[in-house]
């Protein structure tokens, strides 16, 4: 355990001097609701550096919808967004998995920004972002720029961003009429734990059941967070039977590449991501009365 | 006879506001002027000879007023049946939590610094973590004497005629993990010198015992050190053994200045002792009818690196193993085995968890080949009062079990075993039950306790006890008790608990039976205050009266005269008898069986759980949907806190079946905090139903008995036996953890099958 009674914290009220500072001061680390830094920063994985703490900069805290946009700000905590109507209707995966990212206490002071950044490759919010195409707002003194969240993440906790810029706002366009998916999560117990495989699956069927479009995440099994096209292509353009089902959710063996670690092996893993990806077929299929 | 109206009243505890808001002081809430914070430097290694110790950079540390090692401690050894274990490590280091030095310094953080700079020269030693290996005569030696630290054997009637004249005969081997207590307060103390005194404060279950051995290590008399045990965050028996108090008591007699010492969460992983790791081989005997003949029954435990009460559990281990059957003949062999994992010691259930899943996963198994109703064939072989047991001991006390396996027959749950329709096609539901049964008292051996009673100037009651409050409610079960042997409101008792100083010793808080010692002692002091009454009345009036009676608020003496008890404390206190009474109460036993500590017990708890699962085949994940908890109570004290008891051990249990998994490999462990090692959370503790049996304990205060372990020993059986029902899967050993029955259900096809099914 290091201690932290030495570390500086900058506390700042706005964008512009969190940036600012982030411009001036060297090494510092940005922390929000700090609900992983501060036990990495105690057990010593990461190194003990002084702080921006940005959990006080309001205008990074809200949801909007704009412009066909969902735009949710960085420092928007799981709790707000698990309670917020807006994301309710034009993204649920995602309100889903904010509800199961850990307590209730975890859910209000955890942010979407922090949980991003953070970049475990069992982060919750992650996989719904992947299947939802949804973009990131990177800000810094060279303005702002837009990326994919795909294209966010170049390796294992490997950021696209330099150590002037923050990520203010996540974008989700909404999918559409006919789209309709689930998050789910495989942790060991119901209440509180981390993924030992999550994922999110996302389909839009023709009303005779046929997949036109088909969007499956899975976390905890890669360096980051991944899509399966090999699970989307048996998807699209096949009727949602159980044989397809499967099959789809065998396929995601190919895009997948788990590890061993205290929570569960990587042939576990495996199976899980088979299983987890058909059980969540198996369920938007009964919901669409696909099968009975 | 008494009027009774605290006792099986809902009382609500006299703690319970206090801890509730956060005003109640737990010993890691206490800090002190002036105070050294106190870091414990531990073995890097399982098994390693400790060449070198070099201290001296981190005694020139610039806030660091002393560093300890073996050389400061008068007498290095301790523990409570064998003194094997050091206060500081000095030839070797035996387990990854071994103490080796203490760092005292003026902060925090300067004491973990120093720790860094303390120079250990190792020569690693290859370590032994596997019971089975450690009793081959090869095996590298965790201590001189070799692996096995104890064992017995016992050949209890006709075992190879019940073997040679059975109709069906059934083998298995079951195996049960080491469980972590994980109480939400960790080991913790404070101590300070007073009048010339040691006083540690710290979190304890018996503050006499500590004394004892923080005077042995010091080699001080124990009338120089004080112990003082306040509210405790939870125990479970983790709390038995010393944990804190020697380190907290040489830091303050050697500096003369007040310490404080609180273990970290991986501390307490690491340091804190261990349910005993289990391998149990049973082979059962029995008719086609169903009538058990005989257990052969072969029992391995995983010591750990020091004996603790070791030896005490593998006796409970061997006393219940046979589950609570009218079982004729048995033979049993049971080894405690030493091994370089952590310690293992006390914890809730005291080695009856581990059999009891093992013979009550047996006699499902036994049913099965019998094609019996599992629930019947208990019910044909349970024990009743007055039977012989195997040990040719006859069961005098309360024998609840028939009652209990009864009440489960019909409750609406195992009716509805059977009716398994599930929302999903990958879902399965089941429905198990299992028995238990385990001696409270410590049996054979010899057990004392002693309260005091003072009449209260005003006229209220005082009762005094070394009891410890460690959650479970007994200060007011014992205020409720004394307000009805004496006629007074039970807010008009009050009592002080778990300090040498001022309490007498009311031995130990452990085996269930705090309250059932603490609450005789309670009647044995009513009773002296009766006699005290009468000699006052024999010096007032000249004649010893023949009848004392309380009530009311009122001493009545041979329905002439009555004294409001203000008034009687005054009288005491004028005439110079005092206001004061022993009540001493000696724990009935018998003889230990030759080759046996504490074998038998008069007194035995007895219950049945029945569990409610659902499995996912798809994930091996099981979820504990509805338990039943149908507990031989005795007569209940306090409803809320009984309820409060058996919830809490069903919740533990429930953790010990299916996911609390100390990960240990080659001696290191691997989970070493809580979120790598699960204990259930709110989300995982379905609703609760808890039954009481109340049957007569005629020896108990008011036809009270133990409960604060029963709870728990039959829920693992209960549930493992739902997954079978479940799945036709028969897993054995626990924890059944997710990646675990998800491996067993695939290699038994099931998940196969369920594809086959819906394609």
């Amino acid at each position: 355990m290091q201690h932290l009674a030495d570390v500086e914290v900058y506390s700042v009220r706005t964008l512009r001097e969190a940036l600012e500072l982030l411009s001036s001061v060297k090494g510092l680390r940005v922390i929000a609701g700090g609900t992983d830094l501060i036990v990495q920063l105690k057990t010593g994985v990461v190194p003990k550096t002084n702080l921006l703490d940005v959990s006080r900069v309001d205008e990074l805290r809200y949801v909007r919808f704009e412009d066909g946009i969902l735009r949710i700000g960085a420092l928007t905590t799981f709790m707000e967004i698990y309670r917020s109507e807006l994301v309710r209707r034009h993204a649920p995966l995602l309100a889903e998995a904010a509800f199961t990212v850990g307590s209730f206490q975890i859910m209000n002071k955890g942010t979407i920004g922090g949980n991003i950044v953070n970049a475990s490759p069992a982060a919750d919010s992650l996989p719904p972002l992947y299947a939802l195409n949804a973009e990131l707002k990177i800000v810094g003194p060279r303005g702002e720029r837009f990326v994919r969240i795909q294209d966010f993440y170049k390796g294992y906790k490997k950021l696209d961003l330099m150590a002037d810029e923050l990520v203010a706002e996540v974008r989700i366009r909404p999918p559409g009429e006919g789209y309709v998916g689930h998050f789910f999560k495989h942790g060991l117990r119901r209440g509180d734990a981390i993924a030992v495989v999550n994922g999110a699956v996302l389909l839009r069927l023709s009303p005779e059941g046929i997949v036109r479009d088909a969007r499956v995440a899975l976390g905890a099994v890669a360096p980051t967070v991944v899509r399966s096209p090999s699970s989307e292509r048996v998807l699209v353009g096949s009727r949602l039977s159980p044989e397809v089902m499967w099959r789809a959710a065998e396929a995601v063996v190919n895009d997948i590449s788990p590890i061993d670690d205290v929570r569960g092996s990587a042939a576990y893993r495996r199976e899980l991501s088979v299983n987890y990806v058909f059980m969540t077929l198996y369920r938007i299929a009964r919901e669409t009365g696909v099968v009975a | 006879m008494t009027a009774q109206r605290a006792v099986g009243a809902p009382v609500a505890r006299r703690d319970a506001f206090e801890k509730a808001v956060g005003a109640a002081k737990y010993a890691s809430d206490l800090f002190l002027d002036d105070m050294l914070w106190v870091a414990v430097l531990r073995s890097k290694y399982p098994h390693a000879r400790i060449r070198r110790i070099d201290t001296s950079k981190a005694e020139s540390h610039p806030n660091v007023v002393a560093v300890f090692t073996h050389r400061d401690v008068p007498v290095n050894r301790y523990g409570l049946f064998k003194k094997d274990r050091p206060v500081l490590c000095d030839d070797k280091v035996r387990y990854i939590g071994d103490p080796i030095a203490l760092v005292a310094a003026e902060t925090r953080e300067d004491a973990l610094e120093a720790l860094k700079l303390i120079e250990v020269d190792y020569e690693p030693l290859p370590p032994v973590t596997d019971p089975i290996e450690a009793m081959r005569p090869d095996a590298p030696k965790v201590h001189d004497d070799g692996n096995i630290c104890r064992e017995v054997h016992l050949r209890l009637g006709d075992v190879d005629g019940a073997f040679a004249r059975a109709d069906v005969i059934v083998e298995n081997t079951y195996r049960t993990g080491a469980q972590i207590h994980a109480y939400l307060e960790t080991e913790a103390g404070i101590s300070y010198m007073e009048d010339g005194k040691i006083v540690v404060v710290a979190g304890g279950q018996s503050p006499y015992r500590d004394r004892a051995e923080i005077a042995h290590a010091l080699n001080l008399p124990e009338e120089m050190i004080r112990v003082v045990t306040p509210y405790v965050g939870g125990a479970f028996g983790g709390k038995d053994d010393i944990t804190v108090q020697i380190h907290l008591a040489l830091v303050t007699w050697k500096t003369g200045r007040p310490a404080r010492l609180v273990w970290s969460r991986e501390e307490s992983m690491m340091a804190g002792t261990k349910r005993h790791p289990a391998i149990i081989k049973i082979r059962t005997a029995a008719t086609r009818d169903g009538t058990i003949l005989a257990n052969k029954i072969e029992i391995v435990l995983d010591k750990g690196a020091y004996t603790a009460l070791g030896p005490a559990v593998l006796d409970v281990a061997v006393e219940n193993c046979n589950g609570p059957y009218r079982v004729q003949a048995s033979q049993i062999d049971a080894y405690l085995v030493y091994t370089n994992n952590m310690v293992a010691s006390a914890f809730r259930g005291f080695g009856a968890p581990q059999v009891i899943f093992a013979i009550e996963r047996q006699m499902d198994l036994l049913a099965k080949k019998l094609g019996m109703d599992p629930l019947e064939l208990r019910l044909k072989n349970a024990l009743r009062k007055g039977d012989r047991y195997v040990f040719g001991n006859v069961l005098e006390g309360s024998v609840g079990i028939a009652q209990c396996l009864e009440v489960a027959r019909s409750h609406p749950l195992w009716r509805s075993r059977g009716r398994n329709s599930c929302e999903w096609p990958w879902l399965r539901r089941g429905v198990g039950v299992a028995a238990a049964m385990k001696g409270y008292t410590i049996g054979a051996l010899p057990d004392k306790g002693v309260v005091a009673l003072e009449l209260l100037r005003d006229g209220r009651v005082l009762v005094k006890g070394s009891f410890t409050e460690i959650g479970q409610g007994v200060i007011q079960a014992v205020a409720q008790i004394a307000a009805d042997l004496l006629g007074v409101s039970v807010d008009d008792v009050e009592v002080v608990f778990a300090d040498t100083e001022v309490t007498p010793d009311t031995s130990v808080t452990s085996a269930s039976r705090q309250l059932f010692l603490a609450g005789n002692a309670v009647r044995e002091a009513v009773e002296a205050l009766r006699e005290r009454v009468a000699e006052l009345e024999g010096r007032l009036s000249g004649r010893r009266p023949a009848r004392v009676e309380f009530s009311g608020g009122w001493v009545f003496i041979d329905s002439e005269r009555r004294y409001s008890l203000q008034e009687l404390a005054r009288l005491l206190e004028s005439t110079g008898l005092g206001r004061q009474v022993l009540g001493v109460y000696e724990v009935p036993r018998v003889e230990p069986l030759p080759g046996t500590l504490e074998i038998p017990h008069l007194f035995y708890m007895f219950g049945v759980t029945l569990a409610e699962v659902l499995v996912n085949l798809l994930t091996g994940e099981v979820t504990v949907s509805k338990v039943v908890s149908i507990v031989d109570a005795g007569r209940v004290i306090n409803p809320i806190t009984f309820t409060g008891q058996v919830e809490g051990a069903v919740a533990q249990g429930i953790g010990f079946a299916l996911m609390e998994d100390a990960k240990i490999r080659d001696g290191y462990l691997l989970t070493r905090d809580l979120s790598t090692y699960l204990i259930p959370s709110s989300k995982d503790v379905p609703e609760i139903e808890v039954i009481p049996v109340e049957t007569e304990e005629a020896e108990g205060p008011f036809g009270a008995k133990g409960i604060g372990e029963i709870g728990i020993i039959s829920v693992a059986p209960a549930i493992l036996n739902a997954v079978a029902d479940a799945t036709g899967v028969e897993p054995n050993a626990i924890p059944l953890t997710h990646e675990r029955l998800y491996w067993l259900l695939k290699e038994h096809g099931l998940v196969e099958q369920l594809r086959r099914a819906s394609t």
